[in-house]
């Protein structure tokens, strides 16, 4: 049997002034502009996307927008791939379409383009004749390979590194890619 | 009323401890609402930020984006239920809206479920996602929050009971 509570309620324990909808309003959207800022450097729709605090990651890519991309090909456990001048790897994200980008805000910000201010220069190993450029959303112009849009990872600290190789994000898998222009799928 | 006369044969002592005890969580029940509130909030803003990255990511009956808005969404609600209204229903809409996520996010990290029924393919196995760490912490801390929340959550009966103990044993 319960013991008797009265159908006539006391006001609750807690403290009262927390009980005011306004207070309470003014607190969440406190904690909210907080979160929304440590977030804020989340990159736009066709983000160039280096990334940082929220969205962090200490490896930004090392392509400045205004500089011409340098793409080489260099032997790799994985065979030979795809790199930047500074040797950091090259990625295709499978969800691509030719010459088209399906990778923007988050995803550009996890997986910064490769851009480049002009057609860019084939170094070692790759055929020049399959570099290219596309126009973003954002108005960067993204480095392509074969019409495949090419991406850094922001997993990877630096050059040598291939930590984004068959990653599955964004609703589809991430590859190196070989001289030939395909994606390297083994592991 | 001698159904109640067992709280009446407390100690001067004991009431006061209980007294005391009931001032307490005063600050605690604030800070442990706001706490709550404040990681759903972080919650609701990455799911918020990154749901359009994954409206590509879906079946035709919903898409991966659309799931996030809905959390960002609950977990605002939930957020705002346990500020303004800190009873029992309201610490279980928290517990349960967080619990679910994080159980989702570490589920889809390691375990490649494909699509499921309508739900769309969310394997995701890598953390290298913007905020996606940061929400899963953030998740994991809400139920912390909640759980405690619903487990110290005191009915105002209560409340009642130790104020007509103190008074009862001051009429002696």
């Amino acid at each position: 049997m319960r013991v008797g509570h009265d159908t006539k309620r006391t006001p609750a324990t807690t403290s009262g002034w927390l009980r005011r909808p306004l207070v309470a309003l003014v607190a969440l959207a406190t904690v909210g502009v907080l979160a929304a800022g440590c977030g804020s450097s989340s990159s736009g729709s066709g983000g160039s996307g280096s990334g940082g605090g929220l969205y962090g990651g200490s490896s930004a890519p090392t392509t400045a927008p205004s500089a011409v991309a340098t793409v080489s090909a260099t032997s790799t456990g994985l065979g030979m791939i795809l790199v930047d001048g500074s040797g950091r790897t090259l990625y295709l994200f499978e969800k691509d379409q030719s010459d088209q980008s399906a990778c923007a805000g988050a995803c550009a910000a996890a997986w910064p383009v490769d851009q480049s201010s002009g057609i860019p220069k084939a170094g070692s190993g790759v055929k020049a004749s399959m570099l290219g450029t596309i126009k973003r959303g954002d108005n960067t112009t993204q480095v392509t390979y074969n019409q495949h849009p090419l991406y850094y990872f922001q997993g990877d600290s630096g050059a040598g590194q291939q930590n984004g190789q068959g990653v599955d994000a964004f609703g589809a898998k991430w590859f190196v890619v070989n001289p030939a222009g395909g994606a390297v799928t083994g592991a | 009323m001698p159904d109640r006369d067992w709280t009446g044969q407390a100690g001067a002592a004991t009431v006061a401890q209980h007294r005391a005890a009931l001032a307490r969580p005063a600050v605690g029940s604030w800070a442990l609402r706001v706490a709550t509130a404040a990681a759903l909030g972080v919650d609701a803003v990455v799911h918020w930020q990154n749901s359009s990255a994954y409206d590509a990511v879906g079946t035709t009956t919903i898409t991966q984006g659309m799931l996030f808005r809905a959390e960002a969404t609950v977990a605002v609600v939930a957020g705002l239920l346990v500020l303004v209204r800190p009873r029992p229903s309201s610490w279980v809409a928290a517990l349960l809206v967080a619990a679910s996520a994080l159980v989702a996010v570490l589920l889809y990290r390691y375990v490649d479920l494909g699509t499921l029924g309508p739900l769309p393919d969310m394997y995701e196995n890598t953390w290298q996602v913007p905020g996606k760490p940061l929400s899963a912490y953030a998740e994991a801390a809400a139920v912390v929050f909640a759980t405690l929340g619903l487990l110290t959550h005191r009915t105002p009966g209560w409340n009642r009971r130790f104020q007509w103990a103190a008074t009862a044993r001051k009429r002696g």
